[in-house]
């Protein structure tokens, strides 16, 4: 069932502890791997691709140990390092195509081709990759990531130095890659937001260890299951002006035409808001948690981690 | 296996192309200054040499008797710290820089056997070195009136091959185990000359074997053998000559494949 699996996984940096016997699970999906700066993200990514050797514990992506079967799982994972290094010398198209012969690819030129003009780099392609800015190099290693047609794809901070609609084409281009090909991604971001679109799954990780994880609804409930989004055709103020009066609602918020509010007790407020909004002839156009909360999780939980 | 030798083959000419232009010029400058000066300087299998010719077994060979240049109390042979130069400077670019600048790490992500990444790096650096030595060595060779045919002319050639072989040893194994270009760089030549000292230092006699006579006892041996010669050629000089030359160099390029096969940690 688990794309990647790791066991009580310790590694150590001289004295500095980077993982502290990490139990991972990542299952099939789009899933997202949150922690913040030195939590120990990369140094996982780098265990899984067969980089680094734990000192202690195991590692297993797609079932293959991942320091004796690198080579079987590199085969079968796409990567895109967060400080990734090219050769400056040689030209983009000339980069993936050694790329795709390493992975063995069909076709490789008419491959290569067809990426680069996925990441908008066709233009650039017989540029040297010396002369490309920071946004065309993380195009490049997405295209590198992408090549071998990987059953699993690694991104390690893949929107850093994308400008905005780059940003935005990537999230699509995932989406749509889980989506049509069912290609899976395990994405270590610090733009939670953006990983909130697309990923049905998070797992966050706190120096060296995994503070929770699950699918993001089942998070969502679990962290932030006071906070409630809710539509209404009709007057909204009065509706909105009855609410804030209710004892077991502690805040409103208006948000477009969205209506959140943070409520102190879940079961009276689900059993009176559809008797308010028929007291106010009011058609109820969308009740339900809201979920844009792993920002909200990971406040949280690294929170209390830092308080304990 | 084809398909491992093809990709092999592909690694190799990668790192080709990735080679550094300014040592391919520097090793251009070398090829000419010792084609252009071919009775000031000529190759020896793996000595610099100067000074007259000897007649050996119809072969002309370049006397050796003076053949440091630059060393007063003649411990060192120059040319071997020469190309322990180059050869260091070739593998701090290719393998110690590769660690520095993340593109051994990147690489290293995709389907390629590490063992495979180290040994294209090896030949290719060996196969520059080769050819930077071995062109002047030719063309001295055929100016001295040797047959491009004759069978020495390939004897010497893989003669010198083994004092080449022996230096890229030591700079790929500084190179993966320092993982810093400038050290690699230093490294190869210093622990080139400290062998020969200490050599030098502990037994005179076997310093003059391993760094004067050995390629004409090998020379010998080889000519003898290809003769189908009777003669019992194994002897300890011989054994000493085989232990320096190629069984040490060989230690050193498993060891570091070995190294950077299994133990190397890249972050």
């Amino acid at each position: 069932m688990w794309v990647v699996k790791t066991r009580g996984l310790v590694k150590f940096f001289g004295d500095v502890v980077a993982l502290d016997g990490l139990d991972l699970r990542v299952p099939k999906g789009v899933c997202g791997f949150i922690g913040p700066n030195g939590a120990g993200k990369t140094t996982t990514i780098h265990i899984l691709l067969g980089l680094l050797k734990a000192d202690r514990g195991e590692a297993y992506v797609f079932g293959l140990d991942c320091w004796e079967n690198s080579y079987e799982i590199r085969r079968r994972v796409g990567v895109l390092l967060e400080n990734p290094g090219y050769p400056k010398g040689f030209t983009a198209e000339r980069y993936l195509e050694f790329i795709a012969k390493m992975y063995e690819v069909n076709q490789p030129k008419s491959k290569v081709k067809g990426l680069l003009k996925d990441v908008d780099l066709l233009w650039a392609r017989n540029r040297k990759i010396g002369e490309f800015s920071a946004g065309m190099l993380q195009r490049l290693g997405l295209a590198k990531a992408l090549i071998g047609e990987p059953e699993l794809v690694i991104l390690d901070e893949p929107t850093a130095n994308l400008d905005p609609i780059g940003r935005l084409e990537l999230m699509e281009k995932i989406r749509e890659l889980w989506r049509d090909r069912g290609i899976n991604f395990f994405i270590s971001s610090h733009i939670l937001p953006e990983l909130e679109e697309i990923c049905t799954w998070a797992s966050i990780i706190n120096e060296g260890t995994i503070v929770d994880q699950g699918f993001v609804t089942e998070l969502a409930k679990k962290y932030e299951p006071y906070v409630y989004e809710l539509e209404v055709e009709g007057d909204r103020d009065v509706f909105i002006k009855r609410l804030s009066e209710l004892n077991f609602v502690e805040e409103v918020l208006v948000e477009g035409n969205k209506i959140v509010c943070k409520v102190k007790d879940v079961n009276i407020f689900c059993k009176e808001i559809p008797q308010i909004v028929a007291e106010f002839a009011l058609t109820l156009r969308k009740f339900q948690p809201s979920y844009g909360v792993l920002m909200g999780i990971y406040r949280r939980l690294i929170k209390n981690e830092k308080s304990n | 296996m084809r398909r491992a030798i093809r990709r092999f083959l592909a690694l190799m000419v990668w790192e080709f192309e990735g080679t550094n232009l300014f040592l391919l010029g520097f090793i251009v400058f070398v090829v000419t200054v010792c084609t252009l000066y071919p009775n000031m300087v000529s190759f020896s299998s793996g000595g610099i040499v100067m000074g007259e010719i000897i007649s050996l077994s119809n072969f002309q060979v370049s006397y050796i008797s003076d053949r440091y240049l630059l060393y007063p109390d003649r411990t060192v042979d120059v040319i071997e710290a020469l190309v322990s130069f180059l050869a260091g400077i070739l593998f701090a670019s290719n393998v110690a820089r590769g660690f520095e600048n993340r593109e051994l790490l990147t690489l290293l992500t995709c389907p390629v056997k590490r063992t495979y990444v180290i040994l294209s790096k090896f030949f290719l650096n060996f196969l520059i070195v080769y050819f930077a030595c071995s062109v002047p060595f030719v063309l001295d060779m055929l100016l001295l009136g040797i047959s491009p045919l004759s069978f020495e002319m390939y004897v010497w050639l893989f003669l010198l091959s083994l004092p080449i072989l022996f230096m890229c040893s030591i700079a790929l194994f500084a190179s993966v185990m320092l993982r810093m270009s400038a050290s690699s760089a230093i490294v190869p030549p210093i622990i080139y000359l400290g062998l020969t000292k200490l050599l030098l230092s502990t037994n005179r006699d076997i310093y003059e074997l391993l760094h004067s006579r050995w390629d004409e006892i090998l020379f010998n041996i080889l000519r003898n053998w290809l003769q189908h010669s009777s003669t019992s050629l194994v002897n300890i000089e011989l054994l000493y000559i085989l232990i320096y030359r190629l069984l040490l160099p060989t230690l050193l390029v498993v060891l570091s494949t070995l190294y950077f096969q299994k133990m190397l940690q890249l972050d």
